[in-house]
C-alpha cells in the first residue's frame, strides 16, 4: 500500500499551505512559507518511506510546514517567545473555505506584485501561486534550471525589500487583480502554445490557470467583466487542448480537429462565463473569447462564423496589434474571403507580424490553396529553416512531402 | 536471527527541488521494497525521525539540534532481521535510500 498519492496532493495542497502560511506569518515571510512547505513536502517523501503514511496528509504537511517556518524564524530572530506560537498555529478557522479562499487570492496579488517584471510575476506565479517545481517550470517556459532559480530569487528579494505589499485601498486590489489576469494568461498561453514540455505537464498547467482565473472572478475583492471574460477565453481554449496535437504530436489546426472530442463541460463553462461578463470595461479577454466561442459554436469547421470573427479581430488589433493577432487576423480573412484575399493581408502586415515559421507556414498555406505549389514549397522551406517547435516542424514536413510534383 | 539497524544519513537538503511526479515515484520504489524486505521478515520497523526542533546535550547545556547546521543528519531509521551482517548487508544494500544518502549498518548487541 503507498498511501495517498503524493503527487496530486502536491498539485492540490502546495499553493494552499503557502499561502495560509503567508497569511499567518505575513507576506514579508513568503520565502520562510515557501521554503517550509517545501520541506515538508521532502519530510513527507521520507515518512511515506520509511513508515506508514498519515491518515490525513493535508493537516500533517501543514503542521510539519508550520513546524519548520517556526523554527527557521526562531533561529532568525531567537528573542522573540516562539514557544507561543508552536502549541497551536493560530487554531481552527471558523470558515476554513473563506479563509483559502481569501489567503490564496491574496497570495495571487502578491506574486502579481506590479514591482516585479513580467516575466518575474509569471515565474512566481507558477512556483508559489500554483505549486510547479523549479524543473518544471524550466521546461514550460523554455528556460534552464538556474536562470528559472535566479529569476525566483531576485523575485523574492524584491518583495521582502517592499512593506507596502498588500496595504492597499480597494481600488488598488482591483487594479492588481487586472494585472494578475495578464499574469494568469500569460501562464495558460505557456501551457496552451507549442511548447516542448510534455502535454501532461501543460494540461495541468492550464487547469491551474483557469483555476486562479477562477479563484479571482469569483472573490469580492477582485470579480469583475475581466475576470470571468478570462475565465470563458481559458475555458474554451483549454476544452480543445488535447486535440490539437495528433498521436505523434504533431499540431493539428482548428481544421482538422475531432470536434466531437472537444470537452463539453469546459465549452458550457465558456458559454456561461462569457455570459456574465458584461457590464464593465471591454478587454482583450471579451474580445478573445468571442473568436473562441465562435469556435466552440461552429458544429463543422465550414459552418464557422469566418465574418464574426474578422470583425472581432479588426476591433483587437485596433487595441492590441500584436504579431500572433495580426496574423490571426490575416488567416481568418483568408478563410472569409478566399485564400488570394488572405495572402494579399499577409504580405500587407509583414512587417508588423515578423517572418516567423508560423508566419511562413500561413503564407504557403495559402499559395498552396492558390495551386503555386512551388511558391508554397519555397515558403514551407523557409518556415522549416527557421526552426519551429517540433509539433509545428512535423506537420509542415507533411505538408511539403504531400506537394505535387 | 540477530537484529540490526540501517541509520538512514541523508543530506537536509535532499528533495528541495523534487518535482511531485519524481516525489510519488520515489515514495513508489521505498514503499515496494520494504514490502517486499517486510513480507521477508527481513524489516521489522521504519521511523522517519522529525527534522526540526532536535537538541544537542552535553553536559548541562542543551543546545539546537543538528538538522539546520550540519550537512548530513540521520534522518530516519530501519529495524533489521538477518542471519548476520553478511545477509544484513545485502539487505541494506537493496535500499533505496543508497540513492539519496548513506547507510549506517550496526548490529543490536543481543544481551545473552
Amino acid at each position: 500500500m503507498t498511501g495517498p498519492d503524493l503527487e496530486l496532493i502536491s498539485r492540490r495542497e502546495f499553493s494552499r499551505l503557502v499561502s495560509l502560511l503567508t497569511r499567518r506569518l505575513g507576506d514579508h515571510n513568503l520565502e520562510v512559507a515557501e521554503d517550509a512547505v517545501q520541506e515538508a513536502f521532502g519530510a513527507a517523501v521520507r515518512l511515506w518511506g520509511t513508515q506508514t503514511p498519515p491518515r490525513d496528509p493535508g493537516a500533517w504537511l501543514y503542521q510539519a510546514a508550520w513546524r519548520r517556518a517556526i523554527d527557521q524564524l526562531r533561529r532568525a530572530s531567537p528573542n522573540i517567545a516562539w514557544d507561543d506560537w508552536t502549541a497551536d498555529p493560530a487554531g481552527p478557522s471558523p470558515d476554513p473555505l473563506a479563509e483559502t479562499a481569501d489567503a490564496e487570492l491574496q497570495l495571487i496579488l502578491l506574486c502579481c506584485h506590479p514591482s516585479l517584471s513580467p516575466d518575474s510575476q509569471v515565474a512566481l506565479t507558477l512556483r508559489v501561486a500554483a505549486g510547479f517545481s523549479i524543473p518544471e517550470i524550466a521546461r514550460l517556459l523554455g528556460a534552464a534550471d538556474d536562470a528559472v532559480d535566479q529569476r525566483l530569487l531576485r523575485a523574492r528579494r524584491r518583495l521582502r525589500a517592499r512593506t507596502d505589499l498588500l496595504d492597499y485601498p480597494d481600488t488598488d486590489l482591483r487594479r492588481r487583480g487586472l494585472v494578475a489576469l495578464d499574469v494568469i494568461y500569460a501562464m495558460f498561453s505557456e501551457g496552451y502554445a507549442f511548447a516542448t514540455a510534455p502535454l501532461g505537464l501543460r494540461r495541468e498547467l492550464c487547469a491551474e490557470a483557469l483555476r486562479l482565473a477562477l479563484a479571482l472572478s469569483n472573490h469580492p475583492d477582485t470579480r469583475s467583466g475581466e475576470a470571468r471574460a478570462l475565465v470563458a477565453l481559458c475555458a474554451f481554449q483549454a476544452s480543445r487542448l488535447d486535440r490539437r496535437f495528433d498521436d505523434h504530436g504533431g499540431f493539428q489546426s482548428l481544421r482538422h480537429q475531432d470536434r466531437s472530442q472537444w470537452d463539453a463541460s469546459l465549452i458550457a463553462l465558456g458559454f456561461r462565463s462569457l455570459g456574465g461578463s458584461t457590464g464593465g470595461t471591454l478587454s482583450r479577454f471579451h474580445l478573445e473569447a468571442e473568436i473562441a466561442a465562435c469556435h466552440a459554436a461552429a458544429g463543422r469547421y465550414e459552418d464557422t462564423d469566418w465574418h464574426r470573427i474578422v470583425e472581432l479581430y479588426d476591433l483587437l488589433v485596433g487595441r492590441w496589434a500584436r504579431p500572433t493577432l495580426l496574423l490571426s487576423r490575416a488567416v481568418a480573412l483568408g478563410e472569409r474571403d478566399g485564400p488570394a484575399a488572405g495572402l494579399a493581408a499577409l504580405v500587407a502586415a509583414a512587417d508588423a507580424i515578423g517572418r516567423t515559421p508560423l508566419f511562413f507556414a500561413a503564407v504557403a498555406d495559402a499559395m498552396e490553396r492558390l495551386g503555386d505549389h512551388d511558391g508554397a514549397r519555397d515558403r514551407y522551406e523557409e518556415a522549416l529553416a527557421l526552426a519551429p517547435a517540433p509539433a509545428i516542424a512535423r506537420i509542415l514536413e507533411a505538408r511539403l512531402a504531400a506537394l505535387p510534383g | 536471527m540477530s537484529q540490526f539497524v540501517m541509520l538512514l544519513w541523508e543530506s537536509p537538503a535532499s528533495f528541495a527541488t523534487t518535482s511531485p511526479a519524481e516525489m510519488q515515484s520515489i515514495i513508489t520504489e521505498y514503499v515496494a521494497w520494504r514490502e517486499r524486505m517486510g513480507a521477508a521478515g527481513k524489516i521489522i520497523g521504519g521511523h522517519k525521525l522529525r527534522d526540526e526542533g532536535g537538541k544537542h546535550l552535553v553536559g548541562s547545556t542543551v543546545s539546537e539540534g543538528p538538522y539546520t547546521e550540519a550537512t548530513e543528519v540521520i534522518g530516519g531509521l530501519f529495524q533489521v532481521s538477518a542471519a548476520g551482517y553478511d545477509e544484513a548487508v545485502e539487505i541494506a544494500r537493496s535500499c533505496p535510500h543508497l540513492r539519496f544518502g548513506r547507510i549506517e549498518l550496526r548490529e543490536i548487541e543481543p544481551t545473552d
